[in-house]
């Protein structure tokens, strides 16, 4: 019910609307604007036809075409004027201004006309008048003329003031025939000159009168007053129309001024309902954001969970490892160990026996002396003391080799301690431990790593020792150390330095190989990153250690120079 | 009286100071949509305008005979002689009005004319654009031009549009007003001064030489008097406003390209330019023109031979 109310209420407002409009649309000042600028136009171009006309008559204007496009122009002017649609601009009322519009048509008609004839007149007297001199003395060259000098002179000068100022036309008249009477009996030729003077004199009596009755007409037939009164008809008409429209205009002005103000109203509520819209958007969209917070948050907790649990996996691969590596490590100390022992104690036995045997057998070649050669076997004894005498004199050499051996020995077991420490570091929880004694275990672990291209230069500080898990400290040691070794590509060093830093132990590993690439750089703790070859590296190392030391309440640092080389520094707190 | 003398007389010199050929030049081109000027000569030369299918515009309008038909009079449908001498459509768009008695306003309205003239193409309207809605290609080409196709008006158009187009520039003449002084010879130029002199200027003067007002054949001499045989198109302009001051009133021609487009005159009396010549002296002047004289006056005419489409008229 509301709905259809409503409906009709806006066709009608609608229809009203446009009614009122046309009502108001009936004045076209556009157009009528138009039609009194054509009018202005006209009166414009008329004033310069009739100053065309002037000008002709004056002989400044030597041809007519001016005059011609004149006509045309103003003829299509005309044109224009007939195609406005009157009645539309002006309403019905417009009898008057057609009769108006009618009587100057006819006038400016008539007014063509007359320059028309204008035209003709004014061509045929200049030229007479212009001949008329010539025409006359033409006659007076011709034989037995003198006695007529005297009336062809007198009409000559009549005529010639006749045709700046047309009066005495009978005297004139009387002249010509006058002159024809006495020329009479002359011969033909004067007679036929005497006639073209007689016939030309006629033409200037006939139409200098004539030319000024219709210089006249034209300028009595000047339609400007008509167009003026024209366009106050118009203007009059336009008038009428302003004012019957004038109500309507405020109605139209009332009518509009409402449906504004219901406009605003209508705007009003639609801001009201856009409000609350907008807020329970608004609503919306903060629920939205908290739950893509939310997820953020939990994808955020979820891949570090990840994260750590990759990690965790990883140092469990790698505690396992080094457990493995250590129960082998353990085992073939043991195993060597034993055999081990007993070379040892065997060599010592050994020495020990060998130098008893050299004081016997001195002993032996103080006896030797005092027995006869032919005693039995007395001269074999000798013979074979001398030969043992003669292995005396490589006596030392004999102790020598064993030294060697058993120096060889206590490296081995240096070697196997070495290893025992290493290893055991996996079974044993954190300790104090002496980073010296575990970076000494590193190198001779990597010793086959240096060949004979590097030389190591140990630089250790006093340091306390350190509370840490020593087998792990050993492996970022070690990884360090192959690094450092990877990075030389011929001969190098790699220098160890080692000291105290506030409640900090540093450790430096510091080579001079190839360097880190800036690009590079940041990403070296990344697992799996790697610069070398498949099978030469895995990119764990660095990863690794980086892990280690982030137990330990320490940290690994670099820095790097392309091709000058790197120092990582370890440093792990003293702990008290 | 003296005042006004003066006046004159300085007004005289004025003139003389600022001395202008009474004859201007014809423009070298004229900007005239192309498309419609071609349409406008397929219907000049198209006979179906007429009602036998005999004759087109282009019979009595020959470009290569000056424009005209080059008889004392047109030779219409069935074989019927006209009244009168057919004018060229050469330089036709300069004149200020269509016919020798100017009953004409425009080319466009003068088309109206000779297609229902009896002894011309005796035809009217409806038989024209029935024949020519019949043809597919004026159909198109109508369409192309004309939102209204084939209509009276745009038929008009067209033809006058390509009568506007037969405008013939740069004659000799011309070239000498332009200033080349060498274009014409000095017997030509004496002859043009005589034309000056005689007066023929004060008649035959603007662009198209003539073509913008109206004369009295017989100002000073009646010509028909002495021709006898007074027919209704010796009338002239007497025919279209009924007036005693019109008697014996024709549009004064343009003399450009008359070298080749006699006969002259409305009745085609005159079948040289000397003869021409005499008869203008004599009726339009009240003189005589001494042998000589004529002579330099007709080769100075000879001088307004101008040019179509870049080719000298014969
Ligand atoms: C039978 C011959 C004939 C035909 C066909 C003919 N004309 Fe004419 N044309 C004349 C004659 C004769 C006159 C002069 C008539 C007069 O002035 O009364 C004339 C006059 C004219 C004029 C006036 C030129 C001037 O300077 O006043 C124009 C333009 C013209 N014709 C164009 C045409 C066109 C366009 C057609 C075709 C629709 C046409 N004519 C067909 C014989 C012909
Ligand atoms: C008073 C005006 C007037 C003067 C002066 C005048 N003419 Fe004419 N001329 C006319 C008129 C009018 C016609 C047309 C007559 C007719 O055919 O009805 C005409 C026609 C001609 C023609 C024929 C044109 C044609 O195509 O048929 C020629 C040629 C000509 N005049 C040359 C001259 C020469 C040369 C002079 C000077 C010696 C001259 N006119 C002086 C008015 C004049
Ligand atoms: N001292 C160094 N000099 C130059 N580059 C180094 C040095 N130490 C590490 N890098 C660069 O850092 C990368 C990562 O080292 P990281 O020890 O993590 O892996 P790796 O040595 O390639 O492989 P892995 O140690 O598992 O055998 C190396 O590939 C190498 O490019
Ligand atoms: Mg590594």
């Amino acid at each position: 019910m509301n709905k259809i109310f409503t409906n009709i209420v806006t066709v009608l407002s609608v229809i009203l609307l446009i009614f009122l409009y046309q009502k108001t649309q009936l004045v076209d000042t556009e157009q009528h604007n138009q039609v009194i600028s054509t009018l202005g136009t006209l009166k414009q171009l008329e004033a310069v036809w009739i100053n065309q006309v002037l000008h002709s008559r004056l002989a400044l204007n030597n041809n007519y075409d001016a005059m011609a496009d004149t006509w045309i122009t103003l003829e299509t002017t005309h044109q224009r004027w007939q195609d406005f649609q009157l009645k539309r601009i002006y309403g019905e009322n417009i009898a008057h201004a057609e009769y108006q519009k009618t009587a100057y048509l006819a006038q400016i008609t008539k007014r063509r006309e007359y320059i028309e004839q204008f035209k003709s007149v004014n061509a045929i007297l200049s030229n007479s008048v212009r001949y008329f001199p010539t025409a006359v003395s033409e006659l007076m060259r011709l034989e037995d003329t003198k006695l007529l000098v005297g009336d062809v002179n007198a009409l000559l000068s009549a005529v010639l003031r006749y045709s700046l100022l047309p009066e005495k036309e009978t005297q004139i008249q009387k002249l010509i025939d006058n002159l024809q009477e006495k020329g009479a009996l002359s011969e033909q030729d004067i007679r036929s000159q005497i006639n073209i003077i007689a016939s030309h004199a006629r033409t200037i009596l006939k139409y200098r009168p004539y030319i000024d009755a219709i210089l006249e007409q034209i300028n009595i037939l000047s339609t400007a007053q008509k167009i003026d009164l024209l366009t106050t008809t118009y203007v009059n008409l336009q008038d009428a129309r302003l004012n019957e429209s004038t109500p309507y205009h405020q109605m139209l002005m009332v009518f509009s001024g409402l449906l504004l103000l219901l406009i605003l109203f209508i705007a009003y509520r639609l801001r009201v309902s856009y409000t609350a819209l907008n807020r329970a958007n608004q609503q919306l969209k903060t629920a939205n954001d908290t739950l893509e917070q939310r997820v953020t948050e939990r994808t955020r907790i979820l891949s570090h969970t990840l994260e750590q649990l990759k990690d965790s996996q990883m140092q469990l691969v790698q505690s396992e490892k080094m457990a493995s590596l250590g129960q082998m490590v353990a085992g073939l100390v043991h195993e060597i160990n034993t055999p081990l022992g007993y070379v040892k104690s065997n060599i010592q036995l050994i020495q020990t026996i060998f130098s008893n045997l050299k004081h016997v057998l001195q002993e032996y070649r103080a006896l030797i002396v005092n027995i006869p050669d032919h005693i039995s076997n007395g001269k074999k004894l000798k013979t074979q003391i001398e030969e043992f005498d003669e292995l005396k004199e490589d006596d030392s050499t004999g102790e020598e080799l064993l030294k060697d051996a058993l120096y060889g020995l206590k490296q081995i077991f240096e070697l196997v301690i070495n290893l025992k420490n290493f290893s055991r570091l996996d079974l044993s929880n954190i300790s104090k431990v002496d980073l010296h004694e575990g970076l000494n275990s590193s190198l001779l672990i990597a010793k086959h790593l240096f060949k004979n291209k590097i030389t190591i230069n140990k630089q250790y500080g006093d340091i306390p020792k350190v509370k840490c898990a020593p087998s792990q400290i050993n492996q970022v040691f070690l990884n360090l150390l192959t690094n450092a070794v990877q990075a030389i590509e011929n001969k190098g060093s790699i220098i160890i330095t080692t000291r105290v830093k506030n409640d900090h132990v540093l450790v430096l590993i510091q080579d001079n190989g190839k360097g880190i690439p800036k690009k590079v750089l940041p990403k070296i703790f990344d697992p799996f990153f790697t610069t070398k070859d498949i099978g030469e590296g895995t990119g764990m190392g660095l990863s690794i250690s980086y892990k280690i030391l982030q137990e330990h309440g320490g940290n690994i640092e670099v820095t790097s120079q392309e091709g000058k080389g790197t120092t990582f520094t370890v440093s792990l707190p003293t702990g008290i | 009286m003296l005042f006004r003398v003066l006046i004159c007389i300085i007004l005289s010199l004025m003139q003389n100071v600022c001395a202008k050929e009474p004859i201007t030049p014809i423009p070298l081109t004229m900007d005239l949509n192309p498309d419609k000027v071609a349409l406008g000569q397929l219907l000049f030369e198209d006979k179906r305008l007429s009602h036998d299918n005999t004759i087109a515009c282009v019979s009595c309008h020959d470009l290569a005979k000056g424009g005209t038909d080059q008889l004392s009079h047109s030779i219409g449908i069935n074989d019927t002689e006209g009244d009168i001498n057919a004018p060229t459509v050469f330089n036709s768009g300069f004149n200020f009005r269509q016919f020798w008695n100017g009953r004409a306003a425009t080319l466009e309205e003068q088309v109206h004319g000779p297609i229902h003239h009896p002894k011309e193409m005796g035809s009217h309207w409806i038989e024209v654009i029935n024949k020519l809605k019949k043809d597919q290609a004026y159909l198109k080409k109508f369409k192309a031009l004309y939102p209204q196709g084939i209509q009276i008006q745009n038929i008009k158009e067209a033809i006058a549009l390509y009568e506007r187009s037969l405008f013939t520039p740069n004659a000799r003449f011309d070239q000498y007003l332009r200033g080349n002084h060498k274009a014409i010879s000095s017997d030509e130029k004496k002859g043009y001064t005589l034309f000056k002199q005689y007066g023929c200027i004060a008649c035959h003067q603007g662009m198209n030489i003539g073509g913008n007002l109206y004369q009295v054949f017989g100002v000073l001499n009646n010509y028909f008097e002495q021709r006898g045989n007074i027919t209704q198109a010796d009338l002239g302009r007497f025919t279209v406003t009924g007036k005693e001051y019109d008697r014996y009133r024709f549009k004064v021609p343009s003399l450009r390209n008359v070298e080749i487009t006699a006969p002259y005159f409305h009745d085609g009396s005159a079948k040289t330019l000397k003869e021409a010549v005499d008869i203008m002296a004599f009726h339009q002047l009240g003189r005589t023109i001494p042998e000589h004289e004529k002579q330099l006056i007709v080769i100075f005419l000879k001088t307004l031979t101008g040019t179509y489409q870049g080719v000298l008229l014969k």
